[in-house]
């Protein structure tokens, strides 16, 4: 199933990149924060989560939880939520040429053949406003990306996946800093729609502080000998 | 130091004025002459000012901590995480409240051994050394109750454990757990309850007993000592020592709170223990007492049985007023072998633990 559920992903991604390079002028649009459409999705409060080329994002050698999560955005999460995290708008199906219909065109109807499945007509937004808001922590949002996702077989991605999803989108939101990892112990922790930022490494300060408490006791010893 | 008058009669009755230096509070805390042999660091070491001292981090860290902590089953274990990972400077708060309530343990218990081996419970200091065993079961319900608030997968056996021995208790029993679980079961009220006892029941009674403990030990002369006429150093330099002390014990505590970080865990699940049970270090020799036979001899008459040999030192084993002072003193031999023997069996039982 979960073979499946990639083969789809990336059968998806395919038709998005051969979208996008059908159509010069949509990438061209979205390339620049000054193009009109990314002005606009950024006015909205999205953030571009991939490239135009739709390309696989680029993972750094000591890959965070956040830059993993992305890499799965990418293959599996992205055909349904779009390039902004703007969920299946008009806007983003139309990059879908032909089959910019996602329910005419038979793949995602109810009367979809054994290897489609039915869509909603409304797939929601993974950024913006009014986003994700009814979830409270990481652990909520982690447990229903777990449960019911993928919308075309959930239960598919694995515990890991589910959390690296999770940070990633907590992440690009603003929520979380890409040096936090989530797991089941911290996940009720963190919170969204506000910003987690963590706590600043104590260690500089705390050494500061144990060597001034050193060069007290140094001078207290040599105040006077003790016998 | 202000200066004051003082008032002295003469031999021949006349009445002398001088003028002194009025000692300020913290130096009104001893006395004005300290014996010299008794203020070395290898007479004392040190540990019942380390104690203190840690007392008053955990204070200092406890009040901090409540800020943040919340006493609920939902929020309990995510309050933590949050003092923890998103409270600036919290990670360090809880790891100075871990390490000092872990040290104390151990700096009472070595306090208790040095003030048995030096026949520090001699004579009028006897009901002292009573103040001392109830402080040292006192730090031990603060640990095991800190301990439970954390509310993590890893407390969950020791608490179970821990409130089921009470129900062992012939017909006291099931009253007292209702008292500290707060119902038929660990459960909501239960979290509500031990940080009732944590953060004020036992707080109360201990600053009471603290501050006598430390009221008797100036009322009854000082530093226990041997030779009453030996020379002496001045408050002075007792208050330069301790401050050495305070400040070296500080650097340690803070370097194991950087090091050694306490652990974080996901929040308890009663329903689902894992297999083996563990208790906390300091309760390990109790959890392998259990191993050993029922509940109600291993776990609550035997400790209570240890508790008993150490309350009679000064009253039964030991009644003589000779040998104060004097490490290993020969009048004090059986309180000595007693309270050495009962300290190994603690250590032993506990070392079987960890290795286990």
């Amino acid at each position: 199933m979960v073979r499946f559920g990639f083969a789809i992903a990336l059968m998806a991604n395919l038709v998005l990149a051969g979208c996008s390079l059908a159509s010069e002028e949509t990438p061209q649009a979205k390339a620049t924060a000054t193009s009109p459409y990314a002005a606009e999705m950024m006015a909205q409060g999205f953030v571009e989560l991939v490239g135009d080329d739709l390309a696989a994002p680029p993972m750094p050698p000591e890959a965070s939880q956040a830059d993993l999560g992305a890499e799965v955005y990418w293959q599996i999460c992205l055909a349904c939520h779009g390039d902004w995290g703007q969920g299946l708008t008009d806007a983003w199906r139309e990059e879908w040429d032909e089959d910019s219909n996602c329910w005419q065109s038979r793949c995602h109807a109810p009367n979809h053949p054994p290897q489609g499945f039915q869509l909603p007509k409304t797939v929601p937004a993974v950024l913006g406003p009014e986003s994700l808001n009814r979830f409270d922590t990481a652990t909520e949002l982690q447990q229903n990306i777990f449960n019911t996702m993928p919308w075309w077989n959930p239960g598919s991605l694995s515990d890991e996946q589910s959390w690296r999803l999770s940070a990633y989108l907590m992440h690009v939101r603003g929520e979380l800093g890409d040096q936090v990892t989530l797991d089941a112990g911290n996940g009720a922790v963190y919170r969204l729609h506000i910003s987690n930022t963590p706590a600043p490494n104590p260690r500089p300060g705390i050494f500061l502080l144990a060597l001034s408490l050193a060069v007290m006791a140094l001078v207290l010893i040599r105040w006077r000998r003790i016998p | 130091m202000r200066v004051h008058e003082r008032s002295t009669h003469t031999e021949g009755g006349e009445v002398r004025r001088t003028l002194t230096k009025r000692p300020s509070f913290y130096h009104h805390l001893h006395p004005p002459r300290v014996p010299l042999r008794e203020a070395r660091f290898r007479y004392t070491f040190g540990l019942g000012g380390i104690s203190l001292l840690m007392v008053l981090v955990l204070l200092l860290t406890g009040l901090l901590e409540m800020f943040y902590y919340v006493p609920s089953l939902e929020e309990a274990n995510k309050s933590l995480h949050q003092i923890t990972l998103l409270v600036p400077y919290g990670s360090v708060i809880r790891g100075l409240h871990y390490w000092a309530a872990q040290l104390l343990v151990v700096t009472s218990l070595l306090h208790l051994m040095r003030v048995a081996f030096t026949g520090g419970y001699k004579g009028g200091r006897r009901f002292n050394w009573l103040l001392g065993l109830s402080l040292m079961v006192m730090v031990l319900f603060f640990d095991f109750t800190g301990y439970a608030l954390r509310w993590d997968e890893d407390i969950a056996w020791a608490l179970k454990v821990g409130t089921n021995l009470l129900r062992t208790i012939p017909y006291a029993g099931e009253g007292l757990y209702a008292l500290v679980v707060g119902g038929d079961e660990i459960g909501r009220p239960t979290v509500v309850r031990i940080f009732g006892w944590h953060v004020y029941g036992l707080v109360l009674v201990a600053a009471i007993f603290t501050g006598w403990h430390l009221f008797r030990v100036r009322r009854d002369g000082g530093i226990s000592r041997a030779d009453k006429k030996g020379p002496t150093i001045s408050r002075n330099e007792l208050v330069r020592r301790e401050a050495l002390a305070a400040l070296m014990a500080l650097i340690g505590l803070l370097l194991l709170t950087v090091f050694f970080p306490p652990s974080l865990a996901p929040p308890a699940n009663f329903d689902g223990l894992p297999a083996e049970a563990t208790a906390p270090w300091f309760f390990l020799w109790i959890q392998e007492l259990l191993r050993l036979g029922p509940p109600l001899w291993m776990g609550v008459i035997i400790p209570l049985v240890l508790l008993v040999g150490l309350v009679l030192v000064p009253y039964a084993l030991d009644r003589s007023a000779e040998g104060e002072g004097l490490w290993f003193n020969r009048p004090g031999r059986l309180a000595q072998i007693v309270v050495f023997l009962i300290v190994a069996i603690i250590v032993a039982l506990t070392l079987v633990g960890v290795l286990r």
